[in-house]
């Protein structure tokens, strides 16, 4: 809005200063025109920007987004390729336990792909981060911090939930919108980006597989990159995606006490993501509500609390052997 | 029975009651069951969003419910049961998607892989990001390999909840 009266303003001043002559009369009229064009098209584009994404629009998104982010490091790879090979061997057991709980997800029918991160030595970190599409990847310094399956389960239904609920979209329908404004805003920019917002404003959503909107896509997936890179997700969302990965544990038959005991084995001070909740807060804010899940009689699930026959399954043991060797 | 299954079941007996006796599956592949039990015959495999009339819980089944498919009774284990419809989709629209309930019941049969613009991003000049589309489709290659039977099993050994997956194939 704020955007909106500055341009306004900008306008009437051109329109109320009086015009010395028919040519400056022709220049005001022009750039009033101009002007409500401007003002217009980026009204215009930033409704369309938050418009529900299509189903296409969010896949097409969402795997680029994961090749921008798998493309910094690169998922684990076999020196030659064997059946007991040990980056096989812990990609075929993460895709196991991760699509059994992509199945229980919001979103069963889905196709769900987890990945290892490769890492670079001198910064290994626990790293996990999803991106629409159902692309779900982990560092190979988590695998090495997990007690059980049931924390490996915890981060990728935490992963999950981000998917489900949709987290990365939100912030593509804001990062479209922002890019309205910087495209339809102080001056009215020309190129390929103006002409897929403007084929946008027409039919609703982007095409991004298309070849003409390369441009824009690629634009659009650095700009979100760079703030899930530095930032991830905000503090409501992080809690959120807790709560429903817990959900989703409890629907797997998993302890979901092992997430609040895998945040101990997370150090504090590795926190990459300024965004990210203290462990304490998540581990409280988890605590509080498996006691209220347990306590309400609209769950399905109330009969089981506190979860104590729930299991934490062992990691077998040639798959522990496989994560040391990555 | 332990008294907590006991309260549970009073509740969600209670809590069917007041939704005229309506459930709705909630995960992929949900199997009913002939008798409370991942051993019993299949009685139908239903998908996400499919209604089920509420019947009661098992006697001596703890987290087992009988359910009225039709014209026919089973058992579905109680995490694969809802009171509310599930959600499938992100965003506010009715209009329907692939994911949508009572989608095809084979996994990502109409989800696509890596796109083409995802794919021209990666290679394009700039990104050199070629490496990151070959690991991606790879790990989709991966997860596209395990099989339903291969999750059932999974859950079966590690006493995780059952009825996701084919139980013939998993036994």
């Amino acid at each position: 809005m704020r955007a909106r009266t500055l341009l306004g303003v900008g306008c009437a001043y051109a329109f109320i200063a009086a015009p010395a002559s028919i040519d400056d009369a022709e220049q005001v009229v022009g750039c009033l025109s101009s002007c409500v064009t401007k003002l217009n098209k980026r009204e215009q584009c930033v409704d369309a920007a938050h418009r529900e994404v299509s189903f296409e629009e969010e896949y097409a998104f969402g795997g680029t987004l994961a090749v921008r982010m798998v493309g910094e490091l690169g998922l684990v790879r076999d020196a030659q390729t064997a059946v007991d090979s040990p980056a096989l061997q812990v990609e075929r057991y993460v895709n196991l336990v991760g699509r059994n709980l992509g199945a229980q997800s919001g979103r069963p029918n889905d196709r769900w792909t987890f990945g290892v991160l490769e890492e670079d030595p001198k910064d290994s970190a626990i790293r996990a981060f999803s991106t629409p599409g159902g692309y779900v990847f982990v560092s190979k310094t988590l695998l090495k911090r997990l007690d059980n399956e049931a924390q490996l389960a915890a981060v990728l239904a935490h992963e999950i939930a981000h998917v489900t609920e949709g987290h990365a979209i939100h912030q593509y329908q804001d990062v479209k919108a922002s890019l309205c404004n910087t495209t339809f805003g102080t001056s009215l920019l020309e190129g390929p980006i103006a002409d897929s917002l403007d084929l946008m404003i027409k039919v609703g959503s982007l095409v991004l597989d298309d070849e003409k909107n390369a441009k824009t896509l690629a634009k659009l997936t650095d700009d979100l990159a760079s703030d899930v890179f530095n930032a991830g997700y905000s503090k409501p969302r992080e809690f959120d995606a807790d709560r429903i990965g817990a959900q989703l544990m409890i629907y797997a038959g998993y302890n979901p006490y092992e997430m609040i005991l895998f945040l101990n084995r997370v150090p504090v001070d590795s926190a990459v993501l300024r965004n990210h909740p203290e462990n304490k807060e998540r581990q409280d804010a988890l605590r509080a509500w498996i006691k209220g899940y347990c306590a309400s009689p609209d769950n399905m699930m109330s009969g089981d609390c506190p979860f104590t026959n729930y299991p934490s399954v062992q990691i077998p043991k040639d798959i522990k052997a496989a994560i040391a060797k990555l | 029975m332990k008294l907590a299954s006991i309260v549970f079941a009073m509740v969600l007996a209670a809590t069917a009651a007041s939704v005229a006796r309506t459930m709705y599956v909630r995960a992929r592949n949900t199997h009913v069951m002939q008798a409370p039990d991942v051993s019993a015959k299949t009685v139908a495999v239903l998908q996400p969003g499919a209604e089920v009339g509420y019947v009661g819980p098992a006697e001596k089944a703890p987290g087992w419910h009988q359910v009225a498919v039709q014209a026919a009774r089973g058992f579905v284990y109680q995490s694969n049961l809802s009171v509310t419809k599930p959600s499938l989709a992100i965003g506010d629209s009715s209009a329907p998607r692939p994911h949508d309930g009572q989608a095809s019941p084979t996994f990502g049969a109409v989800i696509p892989g890596l796109g083409p613009g995802a794919i021209r991003y990666g290679t394009q000049t700039e990104t050199q990001f070629a490496r990151a589309v070959d690991d991606i489709r790879n790990a989709e290659a991966i997860s596209v390999g395990i099989t339903d039977a291969e999750l059932a099993k999974h859950a079966i050994a590690n006493h995780l909840h059952p009825m996701v997956g084919p139980m013939e194939a998993a036994q």
